[in-house]
């Protein structure tokens, strides 16, 4: 036999098992698992937990990509597989941070554990309250998630609202697999879709809060309202294509141009089905107004781009219930007159003024990188990269579409509504990322596209590097993007430990003064304290306690006329997040404390090596 | 193969129903008790309406279960919050008076159905 002989024989023998997908998939799970051990989280430096990845976990993604791509080699790959790798992936990017810390990222998720606690001891909210208002006006996720803490006789939603990544992006990924099967019936390319999506959904908004809920939800009720209320094909189409010619005469475009694009395919959106009563119909227009309504009560900004969607996809003729608009708009006008009067009493000055400033609005939502550290300012561009990249090959998965005689136009629709957002409000100078977080589904969708331009085609081996090259290229991006502030994200035991004895101890109308608001804040009692965070204090008052912290923070913590107890609260996350983000300059909290400590005026309430909790001598009884 | 699929799914919806409601009266221990009232809060509102719900693909109707009984779940907790009712209980209560609204609407949907086929079809 010879050499070439035998190397073929080992070589196509070797083929299947190195290239099963499922040996691949396990051995990713193993080497991800037995990873975790490897990490040195105090190691961890200014581009986050990327900094701290042992080369294991690395190889561990490697071999997932490998083997997502290598399921694109095959004639036949079952749903389960595809669905394995999906879940895998999610496990292993949006677990990873909860099995390591133990504790739950993000400060804002604790004002949110803060809000369900104060339902619980209070069985109610109070729309008027001094802070945290706005969560008091959109209580839907609060009472539901009081209610889960009650009826299961957990302590807290710190139990299990760590795990709200895992399980919102899993709810995410299904759900647009399911919204997207609406737009192809290509498997491979709506799984791509469900995998681009994963990899470029960065902005980190799974959290444990109201947005994911109906970031879900609205998936959830663009489908419901697609299969029960989409127009009846192919009279839509007929008239669309009418409708576009049309518009493309009016603005005189070569004929020949205009033809083809009258040529391409639309997808098959699901027909409505046969046999269904008008009580049937009925109903099912009441299950959208109730979902609608539900999101209306749970967040403010979600409601707008469902309200966006469904009147661009009305105006092309994809939903045939014309009306659907004014009861939506009904619902969201019910409830700012209402429930929410007390908010919007006070913030409508700001909307009117944000009203059309798009520069404005896009300008306050982009990090200013001219005044954080070299680390954070690779992870803002690596985001921004990302961000273009997938704007770019959605572009480009829209002309092979077309090539290939497919136009995706409700994709195209949903992903460029959302910009109408941009000359509404700054949305706290978030705008820019939440009209990301509403574009990147379909922008994922379209750029699956650019790789798999037909539903029919055979196999070839392209294919499969392609979506593995992209891939990474997108996973390199993302890792910086998604874990790049996790310093800051991040709160150790210690950290928790404190903050536990502070909100357990603290008695109502207490003052706590706090180096920054990230740390874990505002989880428990929250409505006893009134908070002061010095990075957020006018200039002169900054520069006044910069000069002489002492002095400055013995008169603030003195005022026992107006409170009856009062705190200094510094921990590590705070410290890094100035370092990182600005506010004070370098290293001003670890200078504070020192003096506070060397000054003998105050008392160490607690520390430990992650926390400590001043207080004024002469205040301590 | 239908009707046998419809029972297994009234079944356990009535199942969940009953275990999770035993869990929170009986106060029976952690994690057991969560994992059953996670379950019941998030799929059985949705399940007892599927028979309303579009679609047949299973990923479908399975995603539009969960939106749907976190929908009704939330829209509930919000009522008797705003009601200044707060009750865990009589919040279980209710979702499972809808659970057993929409198995009852299934059943008279299924027998109208039936009948109508029984008039048409002659003997």
């Amino acid at each position: 036999m010879s050499f070439s002989a035998i190397k073929n024989k080992i070589g196509s023998g070797l083929k299947p098992i190195l290239f099963t997908p499922w040996l691949l998939l396990v051995l990713a799970a193993l080497l991800w698992f037995f990873s975790l051990q490897a990490f040195k989280l105090n190691d961890m430096q200014d581009w986050g937990l990327l900094s701290v990845f042992p080369a294991s976990i690395i190889a561990a993604y490697i071999l997932l990509l490998i083997g997502f791509a290598s399921l694109y080699l095959r004639e036949q790959v079952s749903d389960v597989l595809f669905a394995l790798y999906i879940l895998l992936f999610i496990l292993m990017i949006h677990g990873t941070p909860q099995i390591l810390y133990g504790t739950l990222r993000y400060s804002w998720a604790w004002k949110h554990v803060g809000i369900v606690d104060y339902i619980i001891r209070y069985g109610t909210v109070n729309p008027q309250i001094a802070i945290l208002s706005v969560y008091h006006n959109w209580p839907g996720f609060f009472a539901l998630n009081a209610l889960f803490i009650q009826l299961a006789g957990f302590s807290s939603a710190l139990t299990y609202a760590g795990w709200g990544p895992v399980f919102f992006e899993t709810l995410f990924a299904f759900s647009l697999l399911a919204l997207f099967r609406l737009f192809t019936q290509d498997r491979r390319l709506q799984w791509l879709g469900v995998w681009f999506f994963l990899l470029t959904n960065w902005v980190g908004q799974d959290y444990f809060s109201p947005q994911a809920t109906t970031y879900f939800m609205m998936f959830g009720l663009l489908i419901l309202i697609l299969l029960s209320f989409g127009s009846k094909q192919p009279l839509s189409l007929t008239s669309w294509k009418n409708r576009l010619s049309s518009m493309l005469r009016i603005i005189k475009l070569p004929p020949r141009f205009v033809e083809r694009i009258s040529s391409l395919k639309l997808p098959i959106m699901s027909p409505p089905e046969q046999g269904r009563t008008k009580l049937s119909q009925l109903a099912l227009g009441v299950i959208v107004l109730l979902v609608f309504g539900v999101i209306v009560s749970v967040h403010q900004l979600t409601p707008f781009m469902g309200v966006i969607a469904v009147v661009v996809l009305i105006l092309f003729g994809f939903i045939r219930w014309r009306t659907l608009p004014i009861w939506m708009i009904l619902l969201i006008v019910l409830w700012l007159a209402f429930p929410a009067k007390q908010y919007n009493k006070t913030v409508e000055g700001s909307i009117l003024e944000s009203f059309g400033k798009v520069e404005q609005t896009v300008n306050s939502s982009l990090t200013d990188v001219t005044s954080v550290s070299t680390g954070q300012v690779v992870v803002s561009w690596m985001g921004r990269g990302l961000s273009a990249f997938i704007v770019l090959l959605a572009g480009v998965g829209v002309f092979q579409r077309a090539r290939k005689g497919y136009l995706d136009l409700p994709a195209i629709l949903l992903a460029t509504s959302p910009v109408i957002v941009l000359f509404l409000n700054s949305y706290g100078g978030e705008a820019l990322f939440r009209v990301y977080l509403f574009m990147v589904p379909y922008l994922a969708f379209l750029a699956a596209g650019a790789i798999i331009p037909q539903e029919e085609t055979s196999r070839n081996w392209l294919q499969p590097i392609a979506v593995g090259v992209l891939s990474l290229i997108m996973l390199v991006a993302f890792l910086f993007a998604y874990y790049g502030k996790e310093r800051q994200y991040s709160f150790t035991k210690g950290e928790v430990a404190a903050a536990e004895y502070l909100y357990s101890h603290a008695v109502p109308n207490s003052l706590l003064v706090e180096g920054s608001r990230n740390y874990p804040t505002m989880f428990s009692n929250y409505e006893y304290f009134t908070y002061v965070a010095i990075d957020r204090e006018p200039a002169d008052s900054i520069n006044r306690l910069l000069a002489d912290p002492v002095v400055v923070l013995d008169e603030w913590l003195s005022n026992t006329t107006r409170y009856k107890a009062s705190y200094l609260f510094i921990t590590r996350s705070q410290k890094i997040y100035i370092d990182d983000v600005g506010g004070l300059p370098v290293g001003s909290l670890e200078r504070i404390q020192s003096l506070l400590e060397k000054s003998g005026k105050f008392e160490v309430v607690f520390s430990n090596q992650d926390a400590i909790i001043f207080a004024v001598r002469k205040n301590i009884k | 193969m239908k009707k046998q699929s419809d029972y297994y799914l009234t079944v356990i919806v009535l199942l969940i129903s009953l275990i999770a409601t035993a869990a929170v009266y009986g106060e029976w221990l952690n994690p057991l008790r969560g994992i059953l009232v996670f379950v019941f809060m998030l799929i059985c509102p949705g399940l007892a309406f599927v028979h309303l719900l579009p679609g047949k693909d299973q990923v479908t109707r399975f995603i539009l279960v969960i939106g749907l009984s976190l929908a009704l779940d939330t829209a509930v907790a919000q009522i008797v919050l705003y009601l200044g009712r707060w009750s865990p209980h009589l919040i279980l209560l209710i979702l499972i008076g809808f659970c057993c609204l929409g198995l009852l609407l299934k059943i008279l949907a299924e027998n109208f159905r039936q009948r109508s086929v029984d008039i048409i079809t002659p003997s």
